[in-house]
């Protein structure tokens, strides 16, 4: 699989990928209340919306990044889970499920599937109906026996949709003969999280990282300060007394060191991960680093590095989905649009 | 401890500061204005501003930084109004003498 041509897709076109993500039906006349016991934030959402949150560890590392979905009386959970963890048996020890809360995993059964692109929504248009295009971010419905979420982590027009595995194969051809017409084409893993390091969207099987709380990774939003669940004591000590925060840098270079330092020789940050982008002809990366210096334009030194380490204000790119409008743009007149430079940072 | 940078951290902070109070105590977001973080997304996820918010957050970038919607690119403009990172990026760049004040 080339990268170059999975990115095209994903910033210019319309991408598909099997997902990573995992089902679950919360249900039972004690739903709500179980749900609202397992969910870090306050539990606000109507029928067809979701809420984007996370699952903590005591320490109050994220350890699953969670999606809340309202349907009806019950809850579908939309998880993506950090390595080596059983999401099953962590939901069963915070839900416990019994005769009033049932929980069950709808994965086994189903296909899931990840559609991204500043065309996405085109396309799914005329692959499942014109409603999609008033579907709001973070809204979802269920029709013919599929569900189709709007979410997702690349920073364009994003939408997982799921159906019951023995009705997916017609679905699956009928995706891949009207995407014919937008060029779709199916995408790696690698290239969906660089679009989610680009986009400095969290990506928990990269960075659920021991230290790191919801506080540092710029996450407090997703969590509650008023409400107790498992890591929420840890998280309040974090919170009283901050000393980091993760920050989106480029780079010139391939960067292998783990420590970075400021211009006095101090040690200042430590690298979370970095990966190279054919877009912003850079390497990216995420690092933590000391609040006094977590600044855009901010320049730190690796050892055996030539070239600076600068911490970026994110996103590293210009989206196109900013500037794609479903009601005038389409994907087969895209040409005659004008549009700013794709990447939106100064990269060194 | 002393930081050596040449970029205006004391400048920059103090932007973002106005920002986050501008955020709390105009456009309702319900965090402390301690706990607002400079790359979290305004619109969409994150602090979750809706279209008004929108109108609220360009009267106040005319207001108080003089940052006037109608000059300059409307895509730079669209683009700038992603985080308070960004904001911040517009502010230095339309008003440089900003990022100077001790």
């Amino acid at each position: 699989m080339s990268l170059e041509l999975d990115m095209l897709a994903l910033r210019q076109g319309v991408a598909w990928s099997e997902s990573v993500k995992t089902c679950f039906r919360v249900s039972g006349p004690k739903a709500l209340q179980a749900v609202n016991r397992l969910c870090p934030r306050e539990l606000y959402i109507r029928e067809g919306q979701m809420l984007a949150t996370l699952l903590l560890d005591e320490s109050a590392k994220p350890i699953a990044d969670l999606l809340v979905c309202a349907e009806g009386d019950d809850f579908l959970l939309l998880i993506e889970t950090a390595p080596g963890l059983d999401i099953a048996v962590i939901l069963s020890e915070r839900l416990r499920p019994d005769g009033e809360i049932s929980l069950s995993d709808l994965t086994p059964e189903h296909d899931l599937i990840g559609i991204d692109g500043p065309y996405a929504w085109e396309l799914l248009s005329e692959w499942l109906s014109p409603e999609v295009i008033g579907l709001p971010y973070l809204g979802f419905y269920r029709s013919r026996g599929f569900y189709c979420f709007r979410a997702g982590s690349s920073g364009e027009y994003a939408y997982q949709w799921m159906i019951p595995k023995k009705e997916s194969p017609a679905w699956r051809e009928r995706l891949l003969r009207i995407g014919a017409h937008f060029d779709l084409r199916q995408v790696s893993q690698p290239a969906l999280d660089l679009c989610a390091l680009e986009n400095f969207s969290f990506n928990v099987r990269r960075e659920s990282v021991p230290g790191i709380t919801p506080v540092e990774l710029q996450l407090g939003w997703r969590v509650s300060l008023h409400k107790t669940f498992v890591g929420s004591d840890a998280l309040r000590l974090r919170r009283a007394e901050p000393r980091q925060r993760v920050s989106l840098f480029s780079c010139g270079q391939a960067l292998s060191a783990e420590t970075l330092f400021d211009p006095e020789g101090r040690p200042a940050a430590s690298v979370i991960h970095s990966a190279y982008s054919p877009d912003c002809r850079a390497w990216l990366g995420l690092a933590l680093v000391n609040r006094e210096l977590a600044y855009t334009g901010v320049e730190l030194k690796a050892e055996g590095l030539e070239s600076p380490v600068r911490l970026l204000s994110a996103p590293a790119v210009n989206n196109r989905s900013l500037y794609v409008d479903p009601q005038r743009h389409s994907y087969a007149s895209r040409q005659d649009m004008t549009l700013p430079p794709l990447v939106a940072a100064e990269i060194p | 401890m002393t930081i050596i940078t040449n970029v205006p951290i004391a400048a920059r902070e103090r932007t973002l500061a106005h920002l986050r109070t501008a955020l709390v105590e105009r456009m309702n977001v319900k965090h402390p204005v301690e706990d607002i973080d400079p790359d979290v997304a305004l619109f969409g996820s994150g602090y979750g501003l809706d279209s008004l918010d929108a109108v609220e957050l360009v009267v106040f970038l005319e207001t108080r930084f003089g940052i006037k919607s109608t000059e300059g690119d409307p895509m730079q403009m669209r683009a700038a109004m992603r985080t308070l990172n960004t904001l911040t990026d517009l502010i230095f760049q339309r008003k440089p003498e900003l990022a100077h004040v001790a």
